[in-house]
C-alpha cells in the first residue's frame, strides 16, 4: 500500500467523524510525511489505517449514516420483539413449571402427607412379591417395613385377576400373590418389604428409598429415584431413553434393575 | 515469562503510559510555548521518550477535543507547507499543574516506599 492508497484507505476508516475533523486529521499526516520527506512509508510510521483510525475514533461521537441509523433502529424494534416474546415463553415457562410442580418434596418421608391416620389411605395385607401397572399415572413409590400395601389415590384402584375379590372382602384378608393396577390416576403409595416388579406405561414414577429389590420396566415414562442415602446395585438397559448417571455399588443389598424405553430415568 | 510478554503487564504499561504521555505532552507545550507533531516528536525523542506518530497524533487530537489544547494551522516562511501548531489552553495549564503535583506527590510516595526497611 503506498502512501496515496494508505491516506484513502484512513479517510474511509475515519467517516464516522465529522468533516472537518476528518480533514484535520488527513492534513496533519500529510503535513508529517512531508517533514520526513516522501519516501517515507506512512504504514511503516503510523501502523495500519484501520488501527490508527481506531485511536482517533476512541471516545468520538460517531455520525452514523441514515441507512445505518435505519438499520439500528429496525435493529433495535426487533431485539424489543424478541425480548417480548422472550418474556412471554419465560412467564408461560414458570406459570406451567408452577402449575405441574409436584404438591410436595415426595423425597421428604416425613412429609405430613404421607401421614397414616388420614382417612385417604386404603390399607390392603400383603406378604408377597408384588406386580404393579402403571398406566398412564403419576405414582410416587415408599417402602416400609409392614406386611401390607397402603395407598392413597385419587381415583379409585384396581385389582386384576382373584386379588380384586380379596380385596372387596374385607380389605384385611392376606392376600398372596397378584397384582395392582394404577390406570389415569395419581397416587401415594407404600409398598411392603418384599420384591416389587412395576410396569410404567407413559406414566410418571417416583421411587423414594427403596428397601427390597426392585424391578422397573418403562415405557414412554418418567422415573425419578430418590435415594435418601441408601445404596443400590443398579442395572439399567435403556435404549432410545435420557438417562443420569447412578453410582452402582456391588454389595448393596438392594438392587434395581430398570429396562426403559423411549423414558427418562433421573435423580428426584 | 519476561515481562514484555506478560499480557497483564502489558495492558497495565498501557494504561500508565496514557496518563503518562498526556502529562509529558502538557509539560512539553508549557516549555515550548506552541508546537507542531514533528516537532513534539523530535523533542520527546531527545528526551529519551519513546513514542511514535501512530500514538501521538491521535493522542493530540483527544486532547484538543478534551479542551486541553487549542491548535492553530501556520504555513512557515521556510518549510511550505502547513503545521498544526499546538498550545496549552487553559483548562489544560490548571489540568497539567495539577497532574504535574500529582505525579510528583505519587513518585514522593513511591521513593518513600522503596527506601522502608
Amino acid at each position: 500500500m503506498n502512501n496515496q492508497q494508505y491516506m484513502k484507505a484512513l479517510e474511509k476508516a475515519l467517516m464516522g467523524l465529522d468533516k472537518k475533523s476528518r480533514e484535520e486529521i488527513l492534513m496533519e499526516i500529510r503535513s508529517h510525511i512531508e517533514e520526513l520527506g516522501e519516501d517515507q512509508s506512512l504504514g511503516d510510521r503510523f501502523g495500519p489505517a484501520s488501527e490508527l483510525a481506531q485511536k482517533y475514533l476512541e471516545g468520538e461521537q460517531v455520525v452514523v449514516p441514515l441507512t445505518k441509523r435505519a438499520a439500528k433502529v429496525g435493529g433495535k424494534i426487533m431485539s424489543g420483539v424478541g425480548l417480548t416474546i422472550l418474556l412471554f415463553v419465560l412467564i408461560v415457562g414458570i406459570t406451567t413449571w408452577w402449575l405441574s410442580a409436584d404438591e410436595f418434596n415426595y423425597a421428604d418421608e416425613n412429609a405430613p402427607e404421607l401421614a397414616v391416620n388420614s382417612s385417604n389411605w386404603k390399607d390392603l395385607p400383603w406378604s408377597s412379591p408384588i406386580h404393579i401397572n402403571v398406566d398412564q399415572s403419576e405414582v410416587v413409590f415408599y417402602w416400609h417395613d409392614e406386611q401390607s400395601m397402603r395407598w392413597n389415590c385419587k381415583r379409585d384402584v384396581t385389582f386384576p385377576e382373584a386379588v380384586e375379590s380379596d380385596v372387596e372382602q374385607s380389605g384385611s384378608d392376606q392376600v398372596d400373590s397378584g397384582k395392582i393396577e394404577f390406570r389415569q390416576n395419581s397416587c401415594l403409595v407404600f409398598l411392603p418389604n418384599q420384591p416389587s416388579v412395576i410396569d410404567s406405561k407413559q406414566g410418571g414414577v417416583v421411587i423414594v428409598r427403596p428397601i427390597h429389590d426392585t424391578s422397573i420396566n418403562l415405557d414412554q415414562s418418567g422415573l425419578r429415584i430418590a435415594e435418601n442415602g441408601g445404596e443400590y446395585h443398579y442395572e439399567i438397559a435403556a435404549p432410545i431413553s435420557k438417562v443420569e448417571a447412578f453410582v452402582s455399588n456391588e454389595n448393596a443389598k438392594t438392587s434395581i434393575v430398570i429396562n426403559a424405553k423411549q423414558s427418562s430415568v433421573s435423580h428426584y | 515469562m519476561a515481562p514484555m510478554e506478560n499480557i497483564t503487564y502489558q495492558k497495565w504499561l498501557s494504561q500508565f503510559r496514557k496518563g503518562y504521555l498526556e502529562l509529558c505532552v502538557l509539560v512539553a507545550l508549557r516549555q515550548r510555548k506552541s508546537s507542531y507533531g514533528f516537532e513534539l516528536l523530535q523533542t520527546f525523542e531527545n528526551a529519551g521518550l519513546e513514542i511514535n506518530e501512530g500514538t501521538l497524533y491521535p493522542l493530540l487530537n483527544r486532547m484538543q477535543k478534551n479542551g486541553w489544547l487549542t491548535s492553530r494551522w501556520e504555513t512557515p516562511v521556510d518549510s511550505g507547507h502547513p503545521r498544526r501548531f499546538y498550545q496549552l489552553s487553559k483548562e489544560g495549564k490548571t489540568l497539567m499543574s495539577a497532574m504535574l503535583t500529582a505525579y510528583q506527590d505519587h513518585e514522593h510516595t513511591l521513593t518513600q516506599l522503596k527506601e522502608l526497611k
